[in-house]
């Protein structure tokens, strides 16, 4: 048997670009498979406001297309919904050469020391599948520095009082306050709150050859005008292909992960299309097989692969495979003032504090609480009017009008209390357009997520009371399935192999070369915005494997 | 656009309708900006949930008043559309309408990016509000005209 490549990467996103990268880097032969497209600021359409990452109303600047990849979602009822991917029970991540990190907003946080251990801090809320990670944020520290500095984040690494040791500073000078800023740090101050400016995946000065934000008024949701925002599309995936080691195929198909007769992976096999629209299988062969495919479409490669040794699909023995489906919660609050707050100067994020992460009276975790990108007008109309506004008339124009740029925003993301029963399943009765089973997702966050969600949108609120607006309002978190742009959760890497569906490098348990290398295998999502723990994690985990083979 | 005589409803009624939802005053109202083109574009492009409701209640809106709907003063129209508050097909007219009135010139109903002049949304794109105006590669995933 002709081996191609040493590794395959299945996912040209936050991770596979690193993986590819650093493997690349190290030698080894590398082809990297990306259903979606190259897609730039200038080729990607006019900036619709209607269809991008952060407002999906008729689809959306990137992959997967909309016809011909539905998914099932299963509602609380039980109820059967097939869904495009742009409709919001779909939970999608862009599929696109960069992934989500094209259109992110790029929050760079580091996983608090405590969210590595939630377990053996909280203990284990009945009906949940709530766990430590299999290493200490320690462990972590070295490769998020490698992160920080490779893809390039700005920020202050003296600002945040509750964060872990780090040993270096970020490679550029944090964000510049918007006119919300001091009235936020005041408020903060009264309340005994600590704040600093939030570290961001964005150019705050020209670097590594690419020029500085330019602070657009629509960052997130869209690729970068600058080019300024550091994705893994326009950082770590150049280097890889400068080594001449590292081969792109985009918008490729993995149909599903190739296996001989002893059921040991062996490559990929792909699904390409003629010019007349006929579709064959190629079977690609390699030592190595990683899937960075996002934490819905790598575990459904794992499901839609099954062997005699492994005939509910690969890894999955335990039926572990596709559980603990978890994202954020979101809470939020809406803050009116007598003064301008928005000047529409980009990114739009400022000011955050980290106290709530944890430590909170009576309930489980906590979450990261900040001020939020420039809104677009639309999305403000949307989901920000407060409930009793009338939606029609000279009010509802006139309350736009004034109240634009006199609106700011506290939000967070709550750590999730992860549950067994979200899942990542097969739809064996919706295919999608090349006859495959398609995902299904089911099943209903833990509970004390809702709790803590609540108590954070209340610690929301007295923020933004206390910074002097003379209106607020947010809405009450109730409980749903839980994953989106921040999916995460379903091959949980951990030490036992009942309870999990890698090691702690991501290798596959009854495997020996197939690995996962995406938020996949979180255990457990962090109070945070997850992507740079995606990047350390990736970083951490392609030098082991360049290590190994 | 679709042959009027295909609606199942009056486009008086429903052009007034979106002129009470979004008035005109020192800035320009629904239609003056095309958010009726830009609404009736989603609609023949299938993307309209439950057109079926909407029409219903434009219907309804007809049998509730003795002369057109469109020729009634405004405080009447107000007068019956407040009584509409409240159900789910104006509710999604009126999302409609702030869709078309608030997103991007490019969408069809932001002539001059008008809506943004009126809030105080700076684009702060090098093209223009729109940003490129260019999409050489293909279509933006789902897009049509509207």
């Amino acid at each position: 048997m002709k081996v191609d490549y040493d590794v395959i990467i299945v996912g040209a996103g936050a991770a596979g670009n690193i993986a590819a990268c650093v493997l690349s880097e190290a030698g080894k032969r590398v082809l990297l498979v990306e259903r979606g497209k190259q897609r730039t600021y200038a080729d990607d359409g006019h900036r619709d406001h209607l269809r991008n990452h952060r407002l999906q109303a008729y689809g959306f600047n990137t992959g997967p297309e909309i016809d011909g990849n539905p998914r099932v979602y299963v509602g609380p009822d039980g109820s059967r919904h097939v869904v495009k991917p742009y409709q919001g029970a779909y939970h999608a991540n862009a599929a696109a050469i960069g992934g989500g990190t094209l259109v992110y907003g790029g929050l760079a946080w580091r996983f608090h020391p405590s969210d590595f251990r939630m377990a053996s801090i909280y203990g284990v809320p009945e009906g949940s599948s709530l766990t430590d990670w299999p290493f200490s944020y320690d462990e972590l520290e070295p490769w998020y520095e490698r992160a920080e500095h490779e893809v390039g984040v700005s920020g202050s690494g003296n600002g945040d009082r509750n964060a872990g040791f780090r040993r270096r500073d970020y490679p550029m000078p944090p964000v510049s306050d918007n006119p919300a800023s001091g009235r936020l740090r005041s408020g903060a101050r009264a309340l005994g709150l600590s704040t600093f400016t939030p570290p961001l995946l964005v150019n705050t000065v020209p670097r590594a050859g690419r020029g500085a934000c330019i602070r657009c008024g629509s960052c997130v949701g869209f690729p970068c005008p600058s080019n300024g925002k550091n994705g893994t599309q326009n950082t770590m995936l150049p280097r890889a292909l400068e080594t001449s080691r590292c081969e792109l195929l985009a918008e490729t198909v993995v149909e599903q992960v190739a296996v001989d007769d002893s059921g040991r992976v062996t490559g990929v096999y792909i699904l390409e299309t003629d010019g007349t629209g006929h579709v064959s299988r190629r079977r690609i062969h390699s030592h190595v097989v990683i899937l960075s495919a996002g934490a819905i479409e790598t575990a459904r490669l794992m499901l839609m692969t099954r062997t005699r040794r492994e005939p509910n699909g690969l890894g999955n023995n335990g039926d572990q495979v596709g559980r603990n489906l978890q994202g954020h919660y979101y809470p939020t609050v809406f803050g009116l003032f007598d003064e301008q707050v928005q000047d529409s100067n980009g990114p739009g994020v400022t000011i955050a504090t980290t106290d709530y992460n944890h430590g909170n009276d009576g309930v489980i975790g906590g979450a990261m609480l900040a001020d939020d990108f420039v809104m677009l007008p639309i999305i403000l109309w949307k989901s920000g009017l407060p409930d009793d506004l009338p939606r029609y008339g000279l009010k509802a124009k006139h309350f736009m009008r004034d109240g634009f740029t006199r609106i700011a925003q506290i939000k967070g993301p709550v750590h999730e209390i992860p549950s067994a029963d979200c899942r990542v399943s097969l739809a064996h009765d919706v295919l999608d357009k090349y006859g495959r089973p398609v995902a299904q997702l089911s099943g209903i966050t833990h509970p004390e997520t809702v709790r803590t969600a609540n108590y954070i949108l209340e610690k929301a609120d007295a923020w933004m009371q206390a910074a002097g607006a003379i209106r607020s309002w947010g809405r009450k978190q109730t409980l749903r399935l839980s994953a989106g742009q921040h999916q995460a959760g379903t091959c949980r890497m951990g030490e036992d192999a009942a309870i999990s569906v890698t090691d702690s490098f991501g290798k596959v348990w009854g495997h020996d070369n197939l690995f996962v290398c995406d938020a996949s295998l979180h255990p457990t999502n962090g109070g945070y915005n997850p992507v740079l723990t995606v990047m350390a994690l990736a970083f951490r985990n392609a030098e082991h494997i360049a290590s190994t083979i | 656009m679709s042959d009027e005589k295909t609606r199942g409803f009056r486009l008086e009624t429903f052009r007034a309708v979106l002129d009470r939802i979004i008035p005109a005053d020192d800035y320009p109202g629904a239609t003056d900006c095309g958010v009726d083109r830009f609404i009736l574009a989603l609609w023949d492009a299938g993307l309209v949930a439950d057109p079926q409701a909407i029409t219903e209640g434009l219907l309804a809106l007809d049998r509730r008043t003795e002369h057109p709907f469109e020729r009634l003063m405004p405080a009447e129209q107000d007068d019956l559309l407040s009584k509409c508050d409240g159900e789910a097909w104006f509710r999604v007219l009126c999302e409609l309408a702030a869709e078309g009135f608030y997103a991007d010139p490019a969408n069809g109903a932001n002539p001059g990016a008008v809506s943004w002049e009126m809030i105080g949304y700076r684009p702060g794109l090098p093209e223009g509000p729109s940003g490129p105006d260019k999409n050489p590669r293909d279509a933006v995933r789902g897009r049509l005209w509207a």
